[in-house]
C-alpha cells in the first residue's frame, strides 16, 4: 500500500506562514499584552512627520500595497505607548484587504521601539515583538476554538505552542 | 492523539507542524489556522513523513 498522494494520511505536515495582519481584535490584545494602547478609530499616528525620500525598497513595497508616502501619518487605527512624545504605530488597510503596520524607528521612535522590537533586534528597527505576540494571540484563539488545549513555552526567543486534542 | 505544534519566530513568522492527524482532518485542522495567520510560503512533508511513505511503499 502506498499513500504518497494523500499527504495528510496519518502523517506529519509542516507549513511556513508569512504573517499578514487580518484580525484587529488579536492586534489589540497583542498591543495590550506589551503594555501598549490600541486606539480604535485614531486616524493619524505620530512619526517624524516628513518623508525624507529614504528607504527606497520599503517605499516601493508600500506603494505596491497602495500606500503612498504622501499618506504617511494617516491610518485607520493606531497603537500608542500613551507617552506624549513617543511615536506611534499606524494600522493601515492595504489594497490586499489586510492591514499594514507603519512606524518610524528613527531615534528609537522616542521610546516606542524598545516596547515593540525583538530582543535580538539590537538596532531596534523592527516591530518583531509585537508581530510575535500578534501571531501568538491569533494561533491560541483559533486552536482553542477548535477544541485544542494549548500550552506555551519560549525557546531561544521563539514561542512554541503545543496544542493537543 | 492529535498534536499541532506552532513555532512563532521573533518576527511573527510561523511554522505549523501537525502530528498524528488522520485523513482530511489534517487540512481542516491547519487550514483555518494558516489562513488566519497569513500566507503559506512553504508546505512540505516532514522527514518523518517521507520515511513513513517510503517504508510503506516498500512493503
Amino acid at each position: 500500500m502506498y499513500f504518497g498522494k494523500s499527504r495528510c494520511f496519518t502523517m506529519s505536515h509542516i507549513a511556513t506562514v508569512e504573517l499578514e495582519i487580518k484580525d484587529l481584535k488579536a492586534l489589540a490584545k497583542a498591543a495590550e499584552a506589551l503594555g501598549l494602547q490600541f486606539r480604535e478609530g485614531q486616524q493619524s499616528f505620530k512619526w517624524y512627520g516628513r518623508f525624507m525620500g529614504d528607504y527606497q525598497v520599503q517605499t516601493q513595497q508600500l506603494r505596491d500595497l497602495g500606500i503612498d508616502p504622501s499618506k504617511y501619518g494617516q491610518c485607520e487605527h493606531a497603537i500608542s505607548t500613551g507617552k506624549p512624545h513617543a511615536y506611534e504605530i499606524g494600522v493601515v488597510k492595504n489594497n490586499k484587504g489586510t492591514y499594514t503596520l507603519l512606524w518610524d524607528f528613527w531615534a528609537g521612535g522616542n521610546g516606542l521601539m524598545e516596547k515593540v522590537a525583538a530582543e535580538s533586534d539590537k538596532q531596534k528597527i523592527g516591530i518583531g515583538k509585537l508581530c510575535q505576540e500578534y501571531s501568538k494571540q491569533v494561533a491560541t484563539e483559533r486552536l482553542r476554538r477548535q477544541g485544542y488545549r494549548v500550552t506555551e513555552r519560549v525557546v531561544d526567543g521563539k514561542v512554541k505552542l503545543i496544542a493537543t486534542k | 492523539m492529535q498534536t499541532i505544534e506552532v513555532t512563532i519566530g521573533e518576527n511573527g513568522e510561523t511554522e505549523v507542524a501537525v502530528k498524528g492527524v488522520a485523513g482530511a482532518d489534517c487540512k481542516k485542522a491547519t487550514a483555518d489556522l494558516e489562513a488566519a495567520l497569513g500566507k503559506v510560503t512553504a508546505d512540505k512533508e516532514t522527514a518523518e513523513m517521507r520515511l513513513q511513505a517510503k517504508q510503506v511503499a516498500r512493503r
